[in-house]
């Protein structure tokens, strides 16, 4: 057989059986990490370059005598730009997007992922996402996070990306006097990638 | 439209008004800043958290940068030159020299403003490696919120045709 031949016959991606141990990871679901503080302040400049891309021109964001007559009384962040606060700075996206070495480890959720992960169930998409606004965000505000491990799925899914199982995580942001500004939800699938797939990362 | 040089001869020498930069200088752009040119020594994070309430000398240009978005008319004499070389098909644009001269230190929530002087363009239609066009000299003057000159800036652009790949 020549070798294009054998790269092109590639095995079933479905296992036989579940590989699956929901004891192993029982214990997390539930558990919050600390707080994470965000790299910056919130600001005015990081509010206005947001705007701009996306050409939202709601004067509350980035108009001062505007938003002084409105009911918040002066500039707030676009409450949809809550998750900005909390990115990783270059460091951390470096070791997290190309040496897989994301920062926290000891967090449940990355324990949590590192054990599915190690169970073959190595793929990730991003499939639901929610956000609650509880208070408005105002420049000079420092936010912090926490994620908290929702539910996971006891059963196998069977979906178009492969053999999976639904992960929710639950991040609550606080500013800096503790009062929670936002409650968001994101549910991700993390599934049993095909072999082609992992070819294509172990390169 | 052809580039009309004794139009434009007219905006030679003269000064913009007074520009508001957009933001005030903020701790996140700094970081950013230092992030992507990957400035650790200084390591103004570091020289930040110490209590240094001062900018990197050099990132003086970024808070003089235009919003993306919405579009906005030349009104300043400046605009107006490179809005014209557009017009006549210059349309592409490097950054070919900058002289910076940096007079005191640009101070964290200070909201910076600056004067642009068109001090001279090309004669004529130049042949360079990258398409024929014109070379803009741009003075750039930036002062701090109490009015005082903080950098000297000497900007040379060339507004350019991209050329045409041979067929």
């Amino acid at each position: 057989m020549d070798k294009a031949t054998a790269d092109a016959i590639q095995p079933y991606s479905s296992p036989a059986e579940v590989a699956f141990d929901y004891s192993r990871i029982e214990k997390f679901v539930g558990a919050s990490s600390e707080w994470h503080d965000g790299h910056d302040e919130v600001s005015e400049s990081d509010i206005r370059h947001w705007c701009e891309a996306l050409r939202n021109a709601n004067p509350i964001y980035t108009d001062e005598e505007a938003a002084k007559k409105s009911r918040y009384g002066g500039i707030i962040a676009p409450p949809e730009m809550i998750q900005t606060w909390s990115l990783d700075d270059m460091e951390w996206a470096l070791k997290r997007f190309v040496h897989n070495d994301p920062p926290f480890k000891e967090d449940p959720h990355n324990q949590l992922y590192a054990i599915i992960d190690a169970m073959g169930y190595d793929g990730v998409v991003a499939t639901a996402q929610t956000q609650e606004y509880l208070r408005p965000v105002r420049p000079g505000d420092t936010i912090r996070t926490r994620i908290t491990v929702g539910r996971v799925s006891k059963y196998d899914h069977y979906t178009r990306m492969g053999v999976g199982r639904y992960v929710d995580m639950i991040y609550t942001f606080a500013n800096q006097r503790g009062e929670e500004v936002c409650v968001a939800t994101f549910r991700v699938l993390k599934y049993r990638s095909s072999m082609a797939t992992r070819r294509i990362y172990q390169g | 439209m052809s580039f009309n040089a004794s139009e434009a001869a007219k905006l030679v020498g003269v000064e913009s008004g007074s520009m508001r930069a957009l933001d005030k200088v903020s701790k996140s752009d700094i970081r950013h800043w230092c992030e992507v040119l990957g400035d650790a020594d200084p390591d103004y994070r570091a020289k930040i958290a110490a209590g240094v309430k001062a900018a990197p000398p050099a990132m003086i240009m970024v808070w003089a940068q235009p919003p993306l978005w919405p579009p906005k008319e030349p009104t300043e004499p400046h605009e107006k030159l490179l809005k014209m070389l557009d017009d006549a098909g210059y349309d592409a644009t490097a950054g070919i020299a900058l002289e910076q001269e940096f007079k005191a230190p640009v101070r964290i929530g200070d909201r910076l403003s600056y004067k642009v002087k068109v001090a001279g363009f090309s004669k004529g239609e130049e042949q360079t490696k990258m398409g024929k066009g014109y070379v803009v000299d741009l003075h750039y003057t930036f002062f701090d919120g109490s009015g005082k000159a903080v950098s000297t800036q000497k900007y040379k652009v060339l507004k350019f045709r991209v050329m045409e790949l041979a067929a």
